[in-house]
């Protein structure tokens, strides 16, 4: 395989190297790669962090407390229309 | 419509409890996965009114096809879908704000294939910022900025694979695309939320080491 540029290793391969979903001899070329560029380095830790950050984002993302109840008021109307 | 303590009872089970006229049935369906259908509505939406629309409405036909639902595949999976569109369909409503087109906000590259671009930038490595700084107010909303950035498809794709955790099969399961499709946008949309991140955080990150480099690369004067 010829060696990787940083643009195989970004846009080619590094999704699924996050995954773990490369075949090994893939696997080591990625890696042969980042140990030698800083720049794709930093660019692995970072993306991988983007990911984590957004995961940790969501689970600040809270239904409002009065939703459940409007909700609730909601399905109670409807379920009032198809009662005889 | 009362919750009862019914952990140990599947979905299925209480889709036919409220088949057969048990409205308590829907009372706990709805403890169990109103906030998550909320999370998707209003992260596809980003409108707090729309997502109570979007998940009212995905109740009412969970309700009204009760008698239908065959549990072929799992109920949150059926609701993620039923979900996703319509908080898609809302979206089609509003169709007149400016879409930032992705492609500005992805790596550039020279044509050997290196990458190209500020120095500060390329070799910015912020994940190792204390995360007291990471999960700050700032980068919540600079995260939530970026993310609301996306164009539709992309962001759905985010919201279902990062941050409700499906996996890649999942979610083109729930959009109706190729497991290809799902990986190429997710990727092209982390990329993008990367670099909202990295031209906040890029720059102030390791200066002193990208200095360093630069030096040893002769772009900075010693």
């Amino acid at each position: 395989m010829e060696a990787l540029k940083c643009r195989d290793v970004i846009i080619e391969f590094l999704a699924d190297y996050v995954d773990r979903t490369l075949p090994p001899d893939v696997t080591r070329e990625v890696e042969g790669h980042l140990r030698a560029c800083a720049a794709c380095m930093a660019y692995l830790n970072t993306y991988r962090k983007t990911r984590d950050l957004v995961g940790h984002y969501a689970a600040q993302v809270a239904m409002p407390e009065e939703m459940k109840d409007i909700l609730r008021r909601f399905m109670l109307k409807e379920m009032a229309k198809k009662s005889p | 419509m009362g919750v009862l303590l019914a952990d140990e009872t599947t979905d299925f089970d209480l889709v036919i409890q409220l088949r057969e006229g048990d409205t308590t049935a829907l009372g706990v369906l709805m403890e169990r996965h109103s906030a998550r259908a909320y999370r998707v509505a209003f992260g596809i939406t980003k409108n707090r009114a729309d997502a109570e629309e979007v998940v009212q409405d995905a109740f009412l036909a969970l309700y009204q096809n009760a008698d239908t639902f065959e549990g072929r595949a799992a109920l949150s999976t059926w609701l993620y879908r039923v979900v996703t569109n319509a908080a898609l369909m809302k979206r089609r409503g509003r169709r007149h704000e400016v879409e930032v087109p992705l492609e500005i906000r992805l790596p550039n590259f020279h044509r050997n294939g290196h990458r190209s671009g500020d120095l500060r930038l390329l070799m910015g490595d912020w994940s190792q910022d204390p995360e007291s700084a990471l999960l700050s107010q700032e980068i919540k909303t600079l995260i939530q900025r970026a993310i609301e950035a996306l164009p539709d498809l992309y962001r759905t794709v985010v919201v279902l694979r990062d941050m409700e955790g499906l996996s890649n099969e999942e979610v083109a399961d729930i959009v109706g695309e190729s497991v290809a499709a799902v990986k190429s946008r997710l990727h092209r949309a982390r990329m993008a939320l990367r670099e909202s991140l990295t031209t906040h955080l890029g720059p102030r990150a390791r200066i002193s080491w990208a200095r360093a480099w630069g030096q040893r690369l002769g772009l900075w004067k010693r």
